[in-house]
């Protein structure tokens, strides 16, 4: 089947400074792949190149079959977008902007839209700046939904929002996924992320650390713990150490050679990655 | 799935269709019934009717030519003020989500900027009829004054489009008309409203051939400025 979206070594500059560089990743139909990494990593910036915000300088971008260098409009259809910010005009109503914005897509069906309101229990009469940022959120999905998109993309709409909500949203947006469509998400959750994602990308200081499923995740990387000397021994293979009240902490990448020392091991989660690969 | 159908079959006609321009129209009220949630919206709507009321109050009331020139001429920057304040134009990020063409954004606005100007003649219009001109004058008036007024007015809401939220503070006005740009059209325009002409003369056609060539280089600039703008949001 034709990968959703497909990112062949892309690269964003701004001025004479590489912003974002070599970045190469895949979105299958039906998956849900998290873009993790710290402030300032090139999470937007991959966003806003994805969406046509930012100008693609080096590489490629495909959605569904269509290159957002040369067919941006084509590639624009198939996206659902949600974002922090307040793009749409806020003086309208959530019926209104479902009028005024869907005409530009071919596909969308206000029936459609006012049934994911209502499905989301959001107030089509309300006006936009009205809504609560949850409503917001759910707003935004439905309109994204609406016009059938194939590529969800999603830029840390959650900040701010209680943890109640956060999951709920999670589980709205598993329920709305299907064999048609992916979902891109960019976040700090890392928790609701390791729940929900099939594959997970990283970025730091505007490079690409990975770009893994979450088994991948699970039999490359491992967290080892054990004594300071135990530690010593294994230094040369740990691509980061801590140290801990009573023991010490590593992340090393499975390379399919016995670690020959009595330490403990076990699968890292996504926030032990970012802390180990990204950290000074 | 008719409403699917229609959809689809609006995106593959030119930029400049009948349909499109309607539906440009109801964007318009959509938008203007929008803004009337806001204090700035209701303030412009008390401007423009502030505008059309005096505007055909003086009119009807029988003061002298020269009065009547002056306050067409302070009608009309009313009720344009107002016009702008409510059908409040700007598209930020938007613009750059949204799957069209540049070319096809910027046929949008121009459209946008045509219902405007039929707004504003309308407006212009009206205070002539009210003002017992003479079938003859009353039609030089039309022709020489409220078309090329209007069409110069109908632009200056599209002129304060603003592509980034505060970006005429930071110093990008992407799709502003340039401030001489804006002068020279306004000015001429209201130049020309100065003047009721009564004759077919050269001296009455000088102001409003200037005025016609005018807001139809502004209209044309503004929308190629628009259209073949080659930058990018994050670029702004």
């Amino acid at each position: 089947m034709e990968p959703i979206l497909q990112i062949e070594g892309a690269g964003a500059v701004r001025g004479t400074t590489f912003w974002l560089r070599n970045v190469n990743l895949t979105v299958e139909p039906g998956t849900f792949m998290g873009v993790i990494g710290r402030n300032g990593a090139g999470k937007t910036t991959l966003f806003h190149m994805i969406c046509g915000l930012s100008r693609i300088s080096e590489g490629n971008v495909r959605l569904a079959g269509a290159s957002m260098r040369h067919e941006p409009e084509r590639c624009k259809r198939q996206m659902g977008i949600i974002f922090d910010d307040d793009y749409f005009r806020l003086d309208l109503s959530v019926k209104h902007a479902g009028i005024i914005y869907g005409a530009y897509y071919e596909r969308y069906s206000q029936a459609d839209f006012l049934n994911y309101c209502r499905k989301f229990e959001v107030d089509a009469r309300q006006n936009l700046r009205k809504l609560s940022k949850g409503d917001y959120m759910k707003f935004q999905l439905a309109f994204a939904l609406a016009h059938r998109p194939k590529l969800i993309l999603m830029d840390e709409p959650e900040a701010g929002l209680d943890p109640v909500f956060r999951r709920e949203w999670m589980n709205m947006l598993y329920d709305v996924l299907d064999d048609t469509c992916g979902i891109l998400f960019a976040t700090h959750l890392t928790e609701e992320l390791e729940q929900y994602a099939d594959a997970v990308t990283m970025l730091s200081k505007g490079r690409q650390v990975f770009s893994l499923t979450m088994l991948e995740v699970e039999e490359q990387y491992k967290i080892v713990r054990g004594s300071k000397v135990q530690m010593d021994y294994l230094s040369k293979r740990l691509l980061g150490r801590r140290k801990m009240e009573h023991y010490e902490e590593g992340l090393f990448r499975e390379d399919g050679k016995e670690l020959w020392v009595e330490a403990s091991v076990s699968r890292p989660g996504l926030a032990d990655l970012m802390y180990y690969l990204d950290s000074k | 799935m008719e409403e699917r159908k229609g959809n689809s079959a609006d995106k593959t006609k030119g930029n400049f269709t009948l349909g499109k321009f309607l539906h440009t129209g109801r964007e318009l009220v959509v938008e203007i019934r929008a803004s009337l949630h806001t204090s700035r919206g209701k303030w412009g709507l008390a401007l423009f009717l502030f505008g059309v009321f005096i505007g055909i109050h003086k009119a009807l009331a029988g003061a002298g030519l020269e009065e009547k020139q002056n306050n067409l001429f302070l009608a009309t920057v009313y009720s344009t003020i107002g016009l702008a304040v409510l059908s409040n134009l700007q598209d930020f990020k938007l613009l750059y989500l949204l799957p069209i063409t540049r070319k096809e954004f910027a046929a949008r606005q121009m459209q946008k900027a045509a219902w405007l100007c039929i707004i504003i003649f309308s407006v212009i219009t009206s205070q002539f009829a009210c003002m017992s001109l003479g079938m003859e004058s009353f039609w030089q008036n039309v022709f020489w004054k409220s078309i090329p007024v209007s069409i110069s007015m109908g632009a200056y809401p599209l002129a304060s489009v603003k592509p980034v939220r505060n970006s005429e503070m930071q110093g990008t006005k992407m799709y502003h008309l340039s401030f001489w740009m804006v002068s020279l059209d306004f000015g001429m325009a209201f130049l020309n409203l100065m003047f009721v002409v009564d004759s077919w003369n050269m001296y009455a056609w000088i102001l409003p051939v200037m005025n016609y060539a005018t807001c139809i280089w502004a209209a044309v600039y503004f929308y190629r400025k628009i259209a073949l703008a080659d930058v990018y949001y994050d670029e702004l």
